[in-house]
């Protein structure tokens, strides 16, 4: 941020050394610059003195006059700092249609308030809000409709059915603090909806197939999580979803993975290397042959060096471990619970890699477990089995799944207090 | 549906049907809001003028049932079938099928909604559990 600068002399004042002590002065002072503490030399009369500090402008004015020897004299520095309103953005990258994933309803959970629909808009709308929190899904960036897309041969997960420029346009407004209007993709009828307003929230979540495809979207993410089911737990979970209406068949579910395979592997899947957290779900280990997809084994991949994340460990960071946590002190039931830490590398990334393979079975289990897992951000102990219990209708709270999103939940609302209180600090810094 | 009453009364109630709208993308179908204006008087007469301010509900998910995304499904599931025959790696059969996934994740989340719609202070509950209203007793 540019400062004009209109400082004429420089002045000679003694500044209240308590207060600007701790500034960060980069002051540019035109004529004879004096010390800060110095006292008594010649009095020329101050014009504005003109500071930066840490990017915002201050001026100050005061009098000029005589100083004395042992006259202290307090300048008024007057800092037009605008209140910085900052929005918080998470990128969600998702296949499982936007908004109404059990993701989202335990994140929003975690910032409390339940997120709902706009109200008096449209019914179809794909937007969640909440206290704290909006989500967006980014299927309503789609530049070409259902009908679009089978005209030009294109599927949902192409780049080419994406408007991108909106996409970074609105998502950079939102960030900086001002209300869009945002088209709505209608899931029913397949058309783009006239659109909707969108207010800044204190954090905005966009989840959809590609959060972190294009660049410039991806420098706005403060966060990013990329959601990765492998095939054979998406066969199964489908099985479970469409099996029980009519017409569906378990060959048309593995030819509707098949077919949409070559367009996914290639749009979707390279955005796991820029993804600060992957949680990877696959079949267990604990069961040979299983093919329910009941019991799930389930990673969270951290990328270490990110900004106001430290990726959770369990007994030491760094060090590799095996651990089964049943045992004298925790009976379970059978398949059991399996847990692995270690660090690893991912796409040429340094990460860290916490696994759990295995199901919950009772209270005392999650409570133990947690106990052992540290930098899990929590503002008490037991709030991962509190919100575990909270909603343990939702898929996945008795398993990896479940424990993961919370955690990465709770990741995301420890970013977003330490980015809160990085700018405080900051203002706080400005004020004299 | 259109029912226009006038009466020598003071206020009257004024329901019109609501203009065809010539946006491609939007069919509105049915009133959600009219303002009443009361009548103004002038002199002895008393002149009955009404402002009728209709504002029309966007055709939405309440207009379409759970059997029409089904049969949606099921028209899309054929289509995609057909598609297919002929070249299993082409780019139709791919969008036939992404069309078929798309509509069948929404049929889903329909029943989901149509599962929490019932009650809704089920659906209330669901997300917030810990409110007075929502704690449950047990022993």
């Amino acid at each position: 941020m540019a400062c004009t600068s209109g400082a004429a002399a420089a002045t000679s004042s003694s500044f209240s050394s308590s207060s600007l002590s701790q500034l960060q002065l980069q002051s540019h002072f035109h004529g004879q610059q004096s010390g800060l503490a110095s006292s008594g030399t010649h009095a020329e009369s101050l014009r504005t003195l003109t500071m930066r500090v840490n990017g915002h402008c201050c001026s100050s004015g005061g009098r000029g006059g005589g100083f004395g020897l042992g006259r202290r004299r307090a300048f008024v520095v007057t800092c037009k700092v605008a209140p910085v309103k900052k929005t918080v953005v998470i990128g969600l990258a998702a296949d499982s249609g936007c908004g109404k994933s059990t993701f989202m309803r335990r994140l929003t959970s975690i910032f409390g308030g339940a997120a709902k629909p706009p109200r008096g808009g449209n019914p179809d709308s794909n937007t969640l809000i909440s206290d704290t929190t909006t989500v967006i899904c980014l299927d309503d960036y789609h530049s070409l409709d259902r009908y679009g897309r089978k005209e030009k041969a294109v599927t949902a997960l192409d780049p080419r059915a994406n408007n991108f420029d909106l996409m970074y346009e609105q998502v950079k407004a939102l960030k900086e603090g001002k209300s869009v209007e945002k088209p709505i993709y209608n899931h029913v009828s397949g058309l783009l909806d006239p659109p909707e307003t969108i207010l800044p929230p204190k954090i905005l979540v966009i989840e959809g197939l590609h959060p972190m495809y294009d660049e410039r979207v991806r420098s706005l993410l403060d966060f990013s999580i990329y959601l990765d089911i492998s095939d054979d737990v998406k066969f199964a979970w489908k099985i479970q979803r469409d099996m029980a209406e009519r017409g569906h068949s378990l060959e048309s579910i593995k030819a509707s993975i098949r077919a949409r395979k070559p367009d996914f592997d290639a749009y979707i899947d390279p955005q796991k290397q820029y993804a600060d957290a992957v949680i990877q779900v696959l079949p267990t280990q604990l069961i040979p042959d299983d093919n329910e997809g009941k019991v799930l084994r389930v990673r969270m991949v951290m990328k270490e060096g990110v900004k106001y994340f430290e990726p959770v460990y369990l007994f030491d960071e760094g060090s590799t471990i095996n651990w089964i946590p049943c045992g004298r002190k925790l009976t379970c039931s059978y398949p059991g619970i399996k847990f692995f830490y270690g660090p690893d590398t991912y796409y040429g990334n340094e990460v860290s890699v916490l696994e759990m393979d295995g199901q919950f079975d009772k209270l005392d289990e999650l409570i133990y477990v947690e106990s052992h897992l540290s930098n899990i951000s929590t503002r008490f102990y037991g709030e991962i089995t509190q919100q575990m219990l909270k909603h343990g209708d939702f898929p996945g709270s008795n398993n990896g799944t479940g424990l993961f999103q919370t955690i990465a939940g709770l990741k995301i609302r420890n970013v977003y207090e330490r980015i809160l209180a990085d700018e405080r600090s900051v203002l706080n810094r400005a004020k004299i | 549906m259109a029912s226009l009453a006038m009466a020598s009364s003071s206020s009257v109630a004024v329901f019109a049907p609501a203009p065809v709208m010539t946006r491609p993308t939007a069919v509105f179908s049915s009133v959600s809001c009219v303002r009443m204006v009361h009548p103004q008087r002038f002199g002895a007469r008393r002149r009955t003028s009404l402002a009728v301010v209709a504002m029309a509900k966007p055709q939405g998910s309440g207009v379409e049932t759970q059997d029409d995304i089904d049969a949606k499904v099921a028209k899309s599931l054929e289509e995609a079938k057909e598609t297919c025959k002929e070249d299993e790696t082409s780019a139709p059969c791919a969008v036939a099928w992404d069309e078929y996934e798309e509509l069948a994740a929404e049929a889903a989340h329909a029943r989901d909604r149509k599962k929490l719609s019932q009650d809704p202070l089920e659906a209330y509950c669901a997300d917030n559990p810990e409110t007075d209203e929502c704690r449950v007793y047990e022993d």
